[in-house]
């Protein structure tokens, strides 16, 4: 029996060696399970890591040293570039035929036609995989179809134009996010094709079903006739992934033309009528109200677009039922603030932290629309407070100064500013008149953790922008870090009252303060200070972490 | 009730019902391939396992029986009893079966699971060794796999030198 079994083990180790040379000069003379296990297990192992532990495991010995090698890191991208993404990839398209690389993790797939078969020779090790231009739907699904491990998947418009997703397309992935893209998609794209898209992504959205999908971005494009589905679809999603759902994106900044032969003006009478509860049959659904009770612990809700009344409703209902909400962006352009922004403030906002919110200029009845910060003392936690009115070009902006009664009529008015919770961290205003008195007031009981204030347009005459004597006042503070004052104070009325040039004075508090300042003298009043870089930096992280959170937001 | 023998590496036999032993991909078509090949429908196949020994076998059927009811497809457990992926196929019961292994059981384990296609065992059994490899020190690793440096001269160096950056971050 004994001399068997040892006969049976050489067998083994004979079958777990293959052609692996290295290892024959290095297996132990007494057989060790551990240091000899196969490539593939190692790899299967090895695979479910995070980077920085394999960035340790490498280094152990030579075999584990080339298995990470295979197991992490390369990005590939193949096919030829269409350059819709906005994060391009930082390796160079290449043709599918030439693909040598094993353990790709990420790959940008561009426009590819007529290929068969696999490129990967390592399927299980791609996590990511990124569509980013025309493809045929062949093409979609080989790719597609062997990937056991992945996780991310993006989609741009054009790789789903010919595509015909089925349920079981995506039926044995687990996926944690799923992206899509409509960059450079623009007004003149066709209506066809933005149906089919829209399809697609319905059928999509449908067949999910993945263990720990965590994200949701969908960047789409507005088509009335799918509207009521695609918001379905949406919540059916975030039911069933009530426990691992985390983000939540949902934008929708172009509209398709509706064709002409349809039933004209029936669009606009729809969304009058729908503005109470009752007349929404969508929230009568069973799906809605399901989502409303589970799906309620979403962390980031990111919400803009073009929506129609019905969906806005539906979005306001959810964003008010969530528990754990910290982050909410909520711009909503073309609708009135009355009926459809401000329900979604009435949440409960002890969780949140930040808040970006878009006020549109007017409501229903063409009355500005005064905001008064009051609004925000039920949100205790608030760090970053971001609210922006209506965007005006930059020709308007001039008859703005110009003639700021004109424009007062389409900028919504900010009140009560010193109201604003004393948390807060980073405060932004932009293209929303603010209160001169209340401004400051605000400076007066200045919040203990404000380190970055920024005011874009918030109106250069007496009533409304910051005073001068305020903002001089600003720069004595050294909490601040950064103060960004962009068109919105009235130098000439102070400088000839106090007879002094407020961008010297700026500049004597600069020396004082170790303030980086970059002041114009045109007649807008731009004026921009930030701390040398010698301050705090973990502040100064936070403070440029709320920037590029505006900046994705804006982008 | 229909059975199979399964023999491990060092002759010792197991009778498994059938059922369970379907569970296991390989063993699936070794049943069915034998049910092709032999004429009469009533014959006990017997399966020769020669890269398993009778103690991991054991391990595994016991695995096996364990988990019998579970679905085959893990796509649709999370969805209906709720439970997060951290917990899904990571019960308790399954701490206590592997909590009294050492390391070499758990990646022979591993070798069985993979060669017997048995894809929940394989997926817990990964997670353990990848939990001890997470964190720690390149010595530590080598220690707990009872690895040998084998670079040459500054290679190791080097080879640190080029991840600096990912190290760092």
């Amino acid at each position: 029996m004994p001399k068997n079994r040892k006969s049976v083990q050489r067998q083994t180790r004979k079958h777990y060696r293959r052609a692996d040379t290295r290892r024959k000069t290095n297996a132990c003379n007494q057989h060790n399970p551990i240091a000899d296990v196969p490539n593939e297990i190692l790899f299967e192992v090895l695979s479910r890591c995070d980077n920085k532990t394999l960035q340790n495991a490498k280094l152990t010995c030579q075999r584990w040293y080339a298995v990470v090698n295979e197991s992490i890191g390369v990005s590939l991208a193949i096919g030829q570039a269409c350059y819709s993404t906005i994060n391009q990839p930082k390796v160079a398209f290449q043709p599918v035929e030439v693909v040598e690389q094993v353990g790709v993790n990420d790959c940008y797939v561009g426009e590819l036609n007529d290929f068969e078969g696999c490129p990967f020779q390592y399927p299980q090790t791609v996590r990511k995989l990124v569509f980013d231009g025309p493809i045929s739907n062949f093409n979609l699904l080989t790719l597609l179809a062997p990937l056991p491990n992945l996780s991310h998947l993006s989609f741009h418009y054009s790789a789903l134009e010919n595509a015909n997703i089925e349920y079981n397309t995506l039926r044995s992935v687990s996926l944690k996010s799923l992206k899509l893209s409509s960059h450079l998609v623009n007004q003149y794209y066709s209506r066809d094709k933005a149906e089919t898209v829209l399809l697609n992504v319905i059928t999509l959205l449908r067949s999910i079903h993945s263990q720990q999908l965590q994200t949701l971005i969908l960047d789409l494009v507005y088509i009335r006739k799918y509207e009521r589905d695609l918001t379905k679809a949406i919540l059916a999603v975030l039911v069933r992934h009530k426990l691992t759902m985390k983000t939540v994106q949902c934008y929708n900044v172009l509209k398709i033309q509706e064709p002409a032969d349809g039933p004209p003006g029936e669009e606009n009478s729809d969304d009058i009528l729908m503005q109470t509860e009752e007349q929404c049959p969508l929230a009568k659904e069973e799906i809605v109200s399901q989502a409303l009770h589970e799906a309620v612990n979403i962390k980031r809700i990111c919400y803009a677009g073009l929506r129609d009344m019905e969906s806005d409703m539906i979005w306001n209902y959810l964003i008010v039922s969530q528990k754990n909400l910290q982050e909410l962006f909520y711009m909503n352009d073309s609708r009135d603030i009355q009926s459809t922004g401000l329900p979604c403030l009435r949440m409960n906002g002890t969780t949140l932290r930040k808040l970006l919110f878009h006020i549109n200029a007017v409501d229903e009845t063409r009355n500005i629309i005064h905001f008064d910060c009051g609004i925000f003392k039920t949100f205790p936690n608030l760090s970053h407070l971001l609210i922006r009115g209506r965007q005006l070009l930059f020709q308007h902006r001039i008859d703005a100064d110009a003639n700021i009664t004109r424009f007062a009529m389409k900028i919504p008015i900010l009140r009560n500013l010193d109201l604003i919770p004393y948390t807060v961290t980073v405060l932004s205003l932009r293209d929303i008149l603010v209160d001169a008195e209340s401004l400051s007031k605000l400076q007066a009981c200045f919040p203990p953790h404000l380190v970055n204030l920024r005011l874009v347009d918030a109106g250069s005459i007496g009533a409304y922008g910051i005073k001068p004597e305020t903002l001089l006042e600003l720069l004595k503070c050294t909490q601040l870090q950064e103060l960004e004052i962009i068109r919105s104070f009235n130098k000439i009325s102070w400088e000839v009252a106090s007879g002094k040039d407020i961008y010297e004075e700026a500049l004597f508090y600069r020396v004082r303060c170790m303030w980086e300042f970059h002041g114009s003298r045109d007649p807008f009043g731009i004026f921009c200070f930030k701390t040398l870089p010698m301050f705090d930096y973990g502040q100064a992280e936070n403070t440029l972490r709320a920037n590029d959170v505006c900046e994705v937001v804006f982008q | 009730m229909a059975l199979v023998r399964v023999i491990s590496s060092d002759g010792a036999a197991f009778l498994v019902s059938q059922r369970l032993a379907k569970r296991s991909g390989k063993l699936k078509t070794e049943i069915e391939t034998f049910r092709k090949s032999s004429d009469n429908s009533e014959a006990q196949p017997e399966i020769r396992i020669v890269t398993i020994r009778a103690e991991i076998l054991r391990l595994v059927l016991q695995w096996l029986q364990q988990h019998q009811n579970d679905p085959v497809l893990p796509a649709n457990q999370n969805e209906q009893d709720g439970r997060g992926d951290a917990e899904m196929g990571q019960s308790q019961w399954d701490r206590d079966f592997l909590a009294p292994m050492d390391l070499g059981i758990v990646m022979e384990l591993i070798l069985a699971a993979n060669h017997l296609e048995v894809k929940g065992l394989l997926d817990i059994t990964c997670k353990l060794v990848e939990s001890k490899i997470t964190g720690r020190t390149v010595d530590e690793i080598r220690t707990a796999f009872k690895l040998k440096s084998d670079f040459k001269g500054n290679e190791e160096e080097q080879t640190r030198l080029e991840n600096r950056w990912c190290v760092e971050n």
